[in-house]
């Protein structure tokens, strides 16, 4: 078969077994691979009842059709699992090789059952593949267990893929995610914790030579080619040639740059953060993911200041904000400390730095004292504390323990007034690190998703051609459900090819192309937008069936608070928002009461056999 | 804001002076490198519009002119987003908001993304 495997890699850690499994073509028409795939194998194998700690909950780790073909941004993976934030089904998606070198390895998948009663890590070669001994592992973060396991097995750095779990995964800290590759993270709804139960400490793939056959690949060099110069010019090329680093102080002016919990949207400082500045003033290299030409992703030496010399990954534009901003601090340098030691400890950034800044505000607010957190003055903006709070967290030490449930939980348990000081959402996640009172229709796609992260966003290239709002109001409650609703399954197209959003900008027509020439399929593009659509539904019905139901899609008080300053003062999302959502609904064709999407989207969807 | 459609407006012959700032990536199409500030005082006819400043400012520099008015696969709004005196313009029609003397627009890179 053109573009696959053919294979995927089952592996039973409590029997310590591993063994291949065909995987045919008319399965991959229908899913691509990646999100659509591990959904199906979600529902197929996974009771909604079955906790996500429970052996029976599977861990499903893939590429996609398009993953170690020259088209940029193919070396993404997506994890699928019932995850540890909202007890449902997730879909999470890491940057850097693995995905490559997976399908080098001679597999489109690995998928994990039951538990071990040692620790093990998963090793990949050109030969098959084994579960080895990490014993020697535990207690290390994610680029020590890099460094450890590429030395065990005699890799130089680029030469094989890890990502893994640190601390916080092996104490199953529920936000615990998968980091690898120096830092790229599949961070939401506890994948990490999932590993955790399953005493899975990593996966490591070598980059073996590639053998991977296509229909068509000089038509798939020209697209990979047509790709790039798509990334180099959607929104005047500046994530091409600078990442997401650049932002933050325009996301102050526009006013989604997250302050102090929210409590402001003023930050005098942001200029300090222009990710320009800080390339210019720290040391940086480029250290791309395969197959893709942009300046997005750089390793960065901190130069001056209290922590000059820390080396580590540059921080993405919501570390920045998440280690900045949001918790009050104003050192450049000390927010790439923190954002690499969450990444090191093995967190999922967005929620570490909602907690650490509902815990700042508790302790201003004197609903949490020194002697609670273990003697640590959780002042606005001490780096030092945070650092100390970050690893107890991570090893549920104290009041970590509390704090390692998440924000929601830990605020739910602590109730009074600190409830409505917590940002999160009701089925238990948190929002990416923006502030969505200026952003609705990614608000409302927070609310209402079904990956536990952003489902769907603006992020897409054809408007026109997924029915969006162009030019769009983004405050007109109208429009924003109108982009919401009929730009879903954009983004998981994507994720089911396991493409960079960065590198694709979810050019659905490129990406069809992409796809024919690679495995000689004649899809429509309407087929393709379908497949995105089919994964969002399919694990809608699942979630449904977890309890996930349309009560929780709520924001928390704080979330969708009015703002007191900056930019966007006058306009509050509150007196929208029932009818936003009865719009919203109906557009999806989702039945209102039960949340379930109704009998003819179902047929629409060629999925009727899964709603019973 | 007052709005209104800017060709029906009488010209007044006189100029006014406004407060420009573009903001992140936005800078280099401008014509500046650096990663400081670029903030400048535009003079432009009084009664003028937000979008005649930025046509205006698309005369003087090509780049910002490709990619906001010239590649009509994308929108404006997806290149760049303005704010007008310290609040957040969400539709182009807000762009035909009458500028007054002091005003102040920053130009910051297009609404999309996570």
């Amino acid at each position: 078969m053109y573009g696959s495997t053919g294979k995927v890699l089952r592996v039973d850690m409590t029997q310590g077994k591993l063994w291949d499994e065909a995987l045919d073509e008319a399965t991959l028409q229908r899913y691509l691979g990646g999100t659509g795939l591990g959904t199906k194998y979600l529902m197929e194998e996974v009771d909604p009842k079955t906790d996500w700690s429970d052996p029976k909950n599977i861990f499903f780790l893939g590429s996609g059709i398009l993953g170690g073909s020259r088209i940029p941004g193919s070396g993404t993976i997506s994890i699928t699992t019932k995850g540890a934030m909202t007890s449902g089904a997730t879909s999470s998606q890491a940057n850097g090789n693995f995905g490559a070198y997976l399908k080098w390895c001679g597999y489109d998948a690995i998928i994990v059952q039951g538990a071990s009663t040692t620790w093990k890590y998963l090793y990949l070669h050109e030969g098959g593949a084994e579960l080895r001994d990490a014993s020697k592992l535990l207690g290390k973060g994610s680029w020590e267990t890099e460094d450890a396991i590429k030395a065990e097995l005699g890799y130089k750095e680029r030469a094989m893929s890890v990502f893994g779990i640190g601390p916080a995964g092996e104490n199953m800290v529920r936000f615990a995610g998968v980091f690898g590759d120096r830092g790229h993270a599949a961070a939401h709804n506890g994948l990490g914790a999932v590993m955790g139960s399953k005493k899975l400490k990593a996966f490591a793939a070598q980059r073996a030579p590639n053998k991977l056959q296509f229909a068509d690949s000089e038509k798939l060099g020209e697209l990979a080619k047509k790709t790039t110069e798509g990334a180099k010019a959607f929104g005047g090329g500046g994530v091409f040639n600078w990442g997401t680093s650049r932002v933050l102080p325009a996301g102050e002016a526009a006013g989604y740059l997250p302050v102090k919990n929210y409590q402001t949207n003023v930050f005098p400082e942001k200029d300090l953060f222009d990710g320009q500045r800080v390339r210019s003033l720290f040391k940086s290299q480029n250290y791309p993911c395969y197959g893709c030409a942009s300046h997005h992703y750089e390793l960065m030496t901190v130069t001056e200041g209290p922590y000059k010399d820390f080396f580590g990954k540059e921080p993405e534009y919501e570390q920045w904000a998440a280690w900045g901003p949001q918790i009050g601090q104003k050192d450049p340098g000390a927010a790439v400390v923190l954002s690499n030691e969450c990444d090191n400890l093995g967190m999922d950034t967005n929620e570490a730095g909602w907690l650490v800044g509902w815990v700042m505000e508790c302790y201003e607010k004197g609903a949490l004292k020194k002697e609670d957190l273990g003697g640590l003055e959780m002042t606005w903006g001490n780096v030092e504390a945070t650092r100390a709070l970050l690893k107890k967290i991570a090893n549920r030490e104290g009041y970590g323990d509390t704090l390692a449930e998440g924000v929601k939980r830990a605020a739910e348990k602590m109730g009074g007034e600190a409830v409505n000081w917590a940002i999160f959402t009701g089925k238990g996640n948190t929002p990416r690190g923006h502030d969505h009172r200026g952003r609705w229709v990614e608000m409302l796609d927070t609310v209402v998703s079904d990956t536990s992260t952003l489902q769907t966003q603006m992020l897409v290239v054809d408007k026109d051609l997924w029915k969006m709002p162009n030019p769009m109001d983004v405050f007109n409650p109208e429009q924003v459900v109108q982009a919401e609703a009929n730009s879903t399954g954009s983004m998981t197209v994507s994720d089911c090819l396991v493409q960079c959003w960065f590198c694709s900008f979810n050019d659905t027509k490129t990406q069809t192309e992409s796809i024919n020439a690679a495995t000689g399929w004649n899809l429509s593009l309407e087929e393709v937008m379908n497949i995105g659509r089919r994964a969002v539904a399919m694990m809608r019905i699942y979630n449904l069936k977890c309890g996930l139901t349309p009560d929780k899609e709520k924001p928390s008080s704080r979330y969708c608070s009015y703002t007191v300053d900056g930019p966007n003062v006058d306009k509050p999302i509150v007196p929208h928002w029932e009818k936003m959502m009865d719009q919203y609904y109906k557009m999806m064709g989702w039945d209102r009461k039960t949340g379930m999407p109704l009998p003819e989207t179902l047929k629409e969807l060629d999925i009727e056999d899964l709603a019973k | 804001m007052k709005s209104g459609a800017a060709g029906a407006r009488v010209r007044n012959k006189a100029t006014i002076k406004v407060s420009v700032e573009v903001m992140s990536w936005l800078k280099e199409d401008f014509e500046h490198e650096g990663w400081d500030r670029l903030v400048f005082d535009q003079e432009i006819t009084g009664n003028s519009s937000i979008m005649d400043l930025l046509q205006q400012l698309a005369k003087k520099y090509p780049r910002f002119n490709q990619k906001a008015f010239i590649d009509s696969k994308h929108n404006l709004l997806d290149y760049s987003a303005v704010v007008f005196n310290g609040t957040f313009l969400s539709s182009l029609q807000n762009l035909d908001t009458e500028l007054k003397e002091g005003d102040n627009i920053k130009l910051t890179p297009g609404f999309y993304g996570g």
